[in-house]
């Protein structure tokens, strides 16, 4: 079991919520001058990293909100979760992996 | 095409809990030195009505209730009384907002929220409300949530939007002796009443009339 501890409602089982995709994607500025490779690289293409790996969740069975988390993918530890506006320290684990 | 709210309407029937067919009051389960470990009542003749802030509002949403109501709308995790009404917090900028019938929650909110951007939705129709009283209570939902229900994580006016025995429920901490409010979906109304009498046969359970 993975406790994921909410901004808003504190740890709570990861079975309230529901994974809701890589938050490491940046949609395009503007999508208009968007290619269709820029397009098919945002929507689709993913990398399927061992180790920490920056994530949406959303907490559906509690308070609703989109919630970020940092997760190591081979252990599941949970090293840091936050709002979606807020920079999890995601660059130095990669920096220094 | 008539204005649909200016026409004739049938009057709409008194709510009915959808726990009425299988409820029978009584002591069950265990027969506990003391008395029953749980005690269950169904909250009736209550109105909930959801409140949303719109984006940017909450803060003029937040003082048009205080004036009009008289209550402080709650932050994360805590409800609030005030006068005749109790606010839970669901989520960010979201509350439910709970008074008897008689008290017209739904009207007075709206003439109070509507104009500071709030929106207003009336749930009455689609919940439950269980209030669970009694020394055995914390450890009969602690069998169905992983919510940490010690007075020290989550003392009185303490609220909770969670799963319990996998459905969707908001616990409310009263005060008193483990009293807690549950708040659950209408249409899941009799799997919670058979899972929370499952979970407190153990320590023998009281169905108040
Ligand atoms: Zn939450």
């Amino acid at each position: 079991m993975i406790r994921i501890p909410c901004p808003y409602c504190g740890p709570r089982d990861h079975d309230e919520f529901s994974y809701a995709g890589d938050a490491t994607k940046v949609r395009p500025a503007d999508p208009a001058a968007a290619t269709p490779e820029d397009w098919h690289r945002y929507v689709y293409l993913r990398d399927n990293p061992r180790g920490a790996h920056l994530e949406y969740w959303h907490h559906v069975q509690g308070c609703r909100a989109y919630v970020k988390v940092l997760r190591d993918t081979a252990t599941h530890e949970v090293l840091a979760a936050g709002l979606p506006s807020d920079d999890l320290p995601f660059e130095d684990l990669e920096a220094g992996r | 095409m008539a204005d649909a709210t200016s026409l004739p309407q049938a009057p709409l029937p008194p709510r009915r809990s959808p726990l009425d067919a299988v409820w029978v009051a009584g002591d069950y389960g265990a027969a506990a030195v003391g008395g029953p470990g749980v005690t269950m009542l169904r909250r009736s003749g209550l109105s909930s009505v959801q409140l949303d802030a719109r984006r940017g509002t909450a803060a003029s949403l937040r003082a048009a209730v205080a004036g009009a109501l008289g209550l402080a709308l709650p932050g994360p995790g805590r409800a609030a009384s005030g006068g005749e009404v109790r606010a839970l917090w669901l989520g960010p900028d979201r509350w439910m907002l709970l008074a008897e019938d008689t008290f017209a929650l739904e009207a007075k909110l709206r003439a109070a929220a509507e104009p500071a951007g709030g929106v207003v939705v009336d749930q009455s129709h689609g919940r439950t409300i269980l209030r669970l009283s009694g020394p055995a209570v914390r450890e009969v939902l602690a069998k169905g949530t992983g919510v940490d229900l010690h007075p020290r994580a989550f003392a009185e006016d303490a609220v909770a939007q969670t799963g319990l025995f996998h459905l969707a429920v908001t616990l409310d901490r009263r005060r008193g002796t483990g009293t807690f409010d549950v708040h659950g979906m209408r249409g899941f109304a009799q799997s919670l009443f058979e899972s929370l009498c499952e979970a407190a046969a153990e320590f023998g359970y009281r169905l108040s009339e």
